[in-house]
């Protein structure tokens, strides 16, 4: 009975203890967002889409596109700037960034480029799609601490904030 | 150095030769002539300072962490690779202006000289402390922000003002200090204002005729909204990307900037 008392006090005190260094070792860092190979060549075409994370702006005739990093691309028309309007969202898994010429958009979907026609903004035209042209970032554009890539566990599509334990990888 | 010069000068005086030599071959045939009327039909767009992408005529130039990458879009449905460039160093952003390339790296800025489209050529860098750096530029000065703290790696937020008058020599011509910078951008409305994203402490216009001193004159903050990206548009349209979202403003006097419009987020 004493023995099992003891044996039970050394355990709490384990937890006690295991508990406290993990409070201390969370830091702030970032950590990968996997996708797998099934649905990262999935481009979409929807009327709109709720804007999230906003990563960069484009300016073409009278359109206004916005990336949301990671998803895709947002086109408003903008013909009145007072009033800029959704016509279609371009859901492209991993997207970060585009350039349009000629009503075509070009635009990177994590390792492939990929080619979608506006000519039509309201109802954009996927054309082509060109593999294994850009590399992998195995790590988030921010410096400071990540969890380590496992390419077993999919694609990296992008990199959310996190609280990490005892990272591993650094940038 | 000098003489590799002189064989540079000398391989672009042979260079034009070869291509006066070719523009008479195809004097007989008229229709070739044509050819840069369409593509200055050809209509591309333009991105904030923070762009990956960019289009300067019929190529995209692309860049990530590691390789700048050129496409020829003759072929619209087809862009086909011609070089790929392994820089050895995160790049961040790329700015294409008067012929050049401005790549934003971990390590300075690097100056291309895009004459020949297919093949830039890297005609300087400027070095600077390892940040985040998107870079903008007119003819004589280029602008760079550099973000520190841990998420960059430096310590040093300031604007840094680089005369590329020689590019044999650019010269840093000036600084800002800046608490949280992210993108900027040269004004549509006025040449003299540039703007700057300077992060959670909003949105900055600074008057850059004072190059002459080493600091520029902020003549305009905003600090309602936390800036990150900026697009001095025609119309006098100014296109703030923030966190908060996509502001428009009537920039007609671009230091008394009016909102138009914003695109939250959601």
């Amino acid at each position: 009975m004493k023995k099992a008392g003891i044996a039970f006090l050394v355990l709490c005190t384990a937890g006690v203890m295991v508990s406290c260094d993990k409070d201390k070792e969370q830091v702030d860092g970032w950590k990968p967002i996997y996708s797998t190979e099934a649905n990262t060549e999935t481009v979409e075409m929807k009327s709109s889409e709720p804007l999230v994370n906003p990563g960069r702006i484009y300016v073409y005739e009278n359109y206004l596109m916005v990336n949301d990093e990671g998803k895709g691309i947002h086109i408003y028309d903008n013909s009145n700037q007072s009033n800029p309007t959704e016509v279609s969202f371009i859901e492209i898994p991993g997207n970060m960034d585009f350039s349009v010429r000629n009503n075509m958009i070009y635009a990177d979907n994590i390792t492939d480029m990929v080619i979608v026609d506006i000519t039509d903004a309201s109802q954009p035209v996927f054309k082509n799609r060109i593999k294994d042209i850009f590399p992998v970032q195995q790590f988030p554009d921010d410096f400071g601490p990540f969890e380590c890539v496992d390419a077993s566990r999919g694609t990296v599509i992008g990199w959310e904030k996190t609280k990490l334990e005892e990272p591993k990888c650094f940038r | 150095m000098k003489k590799l010069r002189l064989i540079f000068a000398g391989a672009f005086v042979l260079g034009a030769l070869a291509s006066c030599e070719k523009e008479e071959v195809t004097t007989n045939e008229e229709e070739v002539q044509v050819m840069p009327t369409t593509k200055d039909q050809a209509s591309s767009g333009y991105g904030g300072s923070l762009s990956q992408f960019t289009i300067v005529d019929n190529y995209l130039y692309t860049i990530d962490y590691r390789t700048l990458n050129i496409f020829l879009l003759d072929d619209a449905e087809n862009p086909a690779m011609t070089e790929s460039i392994d820089m050895g160093v995160g790049m961040e952003t790329v700015f294409a202006e008067n012929g050049r390339l401005f790549i934003g790296a971990n390590d300075g800025v690097h100056i291309f000289d895009i004459s020949d489209p297919r093949s830039p050529q890297e005609v300087c860098e400027f070095e600077h402390v390892t940040s985040c750096d998107p870079v903008v530029a007119n003819d004589n000065y280029a602008f760079a922000t550099l973000r520190g703290g841990t998420e960059c790696g430096g310590s040093l937020s300031q604007l840094d003002i680089i005369d590329i008058s020689d590019l044999d020599n650019p010269q840093l011509a000036g600084e800002q200090f800046l608490m949280n910078p992210y993108g900027l951008g040269l004004s549509n409305v006025d040449p003299n204002i540039l703007y700057v994203c300077d992060g959670y402490t909003g949105l900055k216009a600074f008057d850059i005729s004072t190059t002459n001193s080493w600091n520029v004159d902020m003549v305009m903050e905003k600090g309602d909204i936390d800036a990150l990206d900026v697009i001095s548009d025609a119309d006098n349209n100014l296109i703030v990307l923030t966190r908060g979202g996509i502001y428009q403003y009537d920039a007609t006097n671009p230091v008394e900037l009016v909102e138009k419009s914003v695109i939250p987020v959601q």
